[in-house]
């Protein structure tokens, strides 16, 4: 039996000769959003938290209604209680990296803020990397810092649009182990079969702007397993 | 030298640059942000004061500070004296000539800040006047220092419209570039040379401490 969606989505966005024209919802607590480069991923993850507006659309977030074109109903991107993290870390380069994570959390009472603060410096095993500027961190423990500072606030969906291609395996591994400890439902876009079939979870795949498919990885990716097979050779 | 004038015209630029930068930071938040018809007609009139000779903006502020307009009215019922020939009026000529350079340098600090950032800021919750204020104007703050040093340095060499706006009265509206003007009538070309001369000190040290900044600033982005 599936759980009940997390996220219901049906959303039409057109932009040029692109378009895109889906209906999903999220029940598992990881799924991948796969498909090849211009099939509409990143376009999909923005349009969900926000930062694109679609012609017409609906999206549902547990009990909370986000988007309903019909009746002019659009939360702003920080209402609709979403972490985002990017394949560059978008971090503030003037704050340091606790700074950085509180960002999110200017509405907490201080105590609350700090407590928060450290307890994901901790998990993220950043206690020593507080003081620096993003610029004075390596590519992992920048990216490290980025879900710290999307996970702040408690958000009730993490959407990674490609968040851990340039990380070493183990810092990725890490990573990976760390969010899945954390009971937050995750949105992971991928174009790589080799990353879906690790992070073995539910797959959306994304065909030029449609939903072609959804189930678990080891079916809906079965016909991408020669193309996995090749990657892993190489 | 005219102290009276060194002293007018140093606060002169420095209210007039207080007052810019208060109005050119919404402005060109406003302009980089705004989808609105508006913003190509805005950003014509604040770059307008580039392209006018100064007589021409001074002659324009002349009548409309004047007690023939329904502004100068209000203003003399309010305080008892008319704007023109005042040095509120100079500074409101000033910050009008200048707005240019306030406004433009900003917009570049601003729109050279990656969008990304402002995204992640407005996800994370942040209002706008959060983004300003804590992503913005630090991101921006070499601009924004470019553009005070620009509106003080261009307010301390003003000349048409400070003559227009507010005319040639010792310690009110006569500024260096005025006094300038008063000596070579007075055939005093020592005292207009010595004048003339500040000016160009102040001028050059502006655009050696701005290209200094830039320098370091580029300096620091490659390392």
């Amino acid at each position: 039996m599936n759980n009940p969606a997390t996220l219901e989505a049906t959303i039409e966005f057109r932009r040029g000769s692109f378009s895109l024209n889906t209906h999903f919802a999220l029940t598992a607590r990881w799924t991948v959003l796969y498909g090849a480069s211009g099939a509409g991923k990143t376009t999909l993850l923005r349009i969900l938290a926000g930062l694109t507006q679609p012609a017409t659309g609906s999206i549902r977030l547990g009990e909370s209604q986000l988007l309903e074109t019909s009746h002019s109903i659009s939360l702003p991107p920080g209402r609709r209680r979403m972490g985002f993290v990017l394949q560059q870390a978008a971090l503030f380069p003037h704050l340091t990296a606790r700074k950085n994570i509180a960002f999110g959390l200017h509405q907490w009472t201080r105590p609350a803020r700090e407590a928060r603060t450290e307890e994901l410096l901790h998990m993220f095993e950043m206690d020593t990397l507080v003081a620096r500027k993003p610029r004075q961190l390596s590519g992992g423990e920048r990216q490290r810092v980025a879900l710290a500072q999307a996970l702040a606030p408690r958000p009730e969906l993490l959407l990674l649009d490609e968040p851990f291609n340039a990380l070493d395996a183990a810092t990725r591994a890490f990573v990976i182990e760390k969010l899945r400890a954390i009971d937050v439902p995750v949105l992971y876009v991928s174009h790589s079969v080799a990353d879906a079939w690790e992070i073995n979870a539910d797959v959306l795949l994304l065909e030029a702007g449609r939903i072609a498919a959804q189930g678990p990885t080891r079916t809906i990716l079965a016909a991408q397993r020669g193309q996995l097979l090749a990657q892993l050779q190489s | 030298m005219d102290t009276q004038a060194i002293f007018v015209t140093i606060r002169l630029a420095a209210v007039t640059t207080v007052v810019l930068l208060l109005l050119a930071v919404p402005l060109a938040y406003w302009i980089v942000s705004t989808r609105s018809r508006l913003r190509a007609p805005v950003e014509a009139l604040t770059t307008l004061p580039i392209l006018l000779p100064p007589t021409v903006l001074g002659f324009y502020l002349l009548v409309l500070l004047g007690s023939r307009t329904s502004i100068g009215r209000v203003w003399v019922h309010l305080t008892g004296h008319p704007l023109a020939f005042t040095f509120t009026g100079l500074v409101i000529g000033s910050v009008i000539y200048s707005l240019p350079f306030a406004v433009q340098p900003i917009v570049a600090g601003f729109s050279s800040v990656d969008t990304a950032l402002i995204e992640q800021a407005r996800i994370l919750g942040a209002s706008r006047k959060r983004i300003l204020t804590g992503v913005l104007l630090p991101l921006s703050a070499r601009s924004i220092a470019a553009a005070a040093l620009l509106c003080f340095t261009h307010t301390v060499g003003e000349f048409g419209v400070v003559l227009m706006v507010g005319g040639d009265i010792p310690g009110a509206t006569r500024t260096l570039s005025i006094a300038i003007y008063d000596q070579v009538q007075d055939f005093a070309y020592a005292a207009a040379n010595r004048t003339a001369l500040l000016l160009v000190l102040i001028s050059i040290t502006s655009l050696i401490l701005l290209y200094a900044w830039r320098g370091a600033y580029a300096g620091a982005r490659h390392e």
